[in-house]
């Protein structure tokens, strides 16, 4: 279920407003979208560890899962793979592709 | 902003206790507080039900709440509803029915809430609490409700600079007001210190900085308040029932430390009751992780952002303080049933109001706010009574 693709978005051409998910019509101002792609990078916003995860999931725990503002895109909530230990608000990250349909990052 | 032509009024208040395992139905819950508070309001007829609920679908396979209730209490053929916004049901629920009996359409109208979350492994109630949230993009990650507060905890006590020990006051507030509450889940005093101590949960977020979900129900009897003082001495006014919605998700949010919907939901509220909220003494809050209720203090109007826990430190939020908060334990220590949790709240300020909250008493209330949030602050419930003399 590994894809490897660069981290592609949309971005409203009327009002600049954009997400990482398929969206046709801008929720801002209903302009239409276009498909981009964002630099691969970001910095943590805030983050947590998941202890105690839902149905699905049991078997990945701990695991931790950030905040993360794409530089010159939009915010995303997306897995963080690496130290876990090491993590804190503000580091930088690198988008290394969608696992089981979440973006995933290397801190 | 519109004024109503009617007002509305408490004059009935039921409450099941809240337990971790009650070993009753959803109907059984719900029938233990509606016949209460029928009970109290002395009222032989309803002009509608209101059921708020979030999870029976998932947990128990039962939708239709509405009828279910009202065939259990003798009522079919009254209008019913259930009120669905994650853990702001309860609130949301009697939002409804203020504004049916508002409309002028309905008179006696009741609201409750109902929960049962027993008898489910963590998973399963932690995949069903995750429905409040957007579930195809945001639940891929694995994220819980309680690692979405965690975020919003990490991100406020970076942002302000307040450390755990300070939002940890309010679990310990909860757990001391819950232990003269005999319908509260937990009768347990907790220091900041045991808070701190107990098992990470979802980092920075530990076992007593969450509230314990249970089984309960609580319920209301609404009336106009030209006729309330038929039914009872002590009727207790909604001077204002508001609702307000914020982004869905936390990614949507450019600033999570602060609930948009707690904001907007208050400032309607304090514009319909002509309050502000140096006029509210006595306030129930949703401290379902112990950041939201310092956030809470703040986004409501009582403190400056980054300075709510300044106010437990003052003992301004104890019993005896000018701003007794989650007097009854809160949903920390009352318990948090989470579709019923707001009805619980309110039920709680009309007991303080009008004499009737036992060893829980404050001194002298008039004027109290609830402020009931679904989701991670999606919906957001904020309700103002006061006493009617």
């Amino acid at each position: 279920m590994t894809q490897q693709s660069p981290l592609a978005g949309y971005k409203c051409a009327k009002c600049n407003w954009s997400d990482v998910f398929a969206v046709a019509t801008c929720p801002r101002c209903h302009g239409e979208t276009t498909q981009v792609t964002f630099p691969p990078e970001g910095e943590i916003a805030s983050f947590t560890i998941v202890r105690y995860p839902p149905q699905g999931f049991e078997k990945q725990s701990p695991y931790a899962v950030a905040l993360i503002d794409i530089k010159d895109g939009p915010r995303v909530m997306a897995r963080v793979s690496g130290v876990l230990e090491d993590l804190q608000i503000g580091k930088r990250v690198t988008f290394t592709g969608i696992v089981n349909e979440a973006l995933e990052f290397k801190a | 902003m519109i004024s109503p032509m009617r007002e509305a009024a408490i004059i009935g208040v039921g409450m099941a206790p809240v337990k971790s395992t009650s070993g009753k139905s959803l109907t059984e819950l719900f029938m233990e507080a509606a016949l209460e508070a029928i009970n109290d309001a002395g009222v032989d007829r309803l002009d509608a039900v209101y059921v708020g609920n979030m999870m029976s679908g998932f947990l128990q396979h039962q939708e239709h709440l509405g009828p279910l209730m009202a065939t259990a209490l003798g009522q079919e053929g009254v209008p019913t509803y259930k009120v669905e916004g994650a853990c702001a049901s309860g609130g949301v629920a009697v939002n409804a029915g203020v504004k049916a009996l508002l409309s002028g359409l309905d008179d006696i109208v009741l609201v409750g809430g109902v929960e049962k979350m027993s008898g489910f492994s963590t998973p399963e109630v932690t995949t069903g609490l995750m429905m409040a949230e957007d579930r195809l993009r945001v639940g891929a990650t694995g994220i819980t409700f309680v690692g979405l507060n965690a975020m919003i905890a990490r991100a406020y006590m970076h942002k302000y600079k307040v450390p755990h020990e300070a939002i940890a006051q309010f679990p310990v507030l909860c757990h001391k007001n819950a232990m003269d509450n005999p319908k509260a889940a937990f009768h347990k005093l907790v220091s900041v210190d045991e808070v701190l101590k107990s098992p990470l949960v979802s980092d920075p977020l530990r076992l007593f900085d969450c509230s314990g979900i249970g089984d309960g129900s609580a319920a209301l009897v609404l009336a106009p308040v030209e006729v309330a003082k038929k039914f009872t001495d002590t009727p207790v006014k909604i001077a204002a029932s508001s609702v307000a919605s914020d982004a869905l998700s936390l990614y949507q949010r450019p600033d999570v430390t602060v609930f948009e919907g707690s904001r907007k939901a208050s400032e309607r509220a304090y514009a319909l009751a002509h309050k502000k909220p140096e006029d509210v003494n006595l306030l129930d809050v949703h401290d379902a992780f112990s950041v939201l209720g310092v956030m809470a203090l703040e986004d409501l109007g009582f403190a400056r952002k980054g300075e709510g826990a300044k106010l437990l430190k003052e003992g301004q939020c104890e019993r005896d303080g000018s701003l007794p908060t989650n007097t009854f334990g809160g949903l920390k220590a009352r318990g948090h049933p989470v579709g019923t949790s707001g009805v619980y709240q309110i039920a709680e300020l009309a007991l303080q109001l009008t004499n009737r909250a036992g060893k829980c008493q404050v001194p002298h209330p008039s004027v109290g706010l609830s402020q009931s949030i679904g989701g991670i602050g999606g919906t957001v419930a904020v309700h103002i009574v006061e006493r009617l003399d």
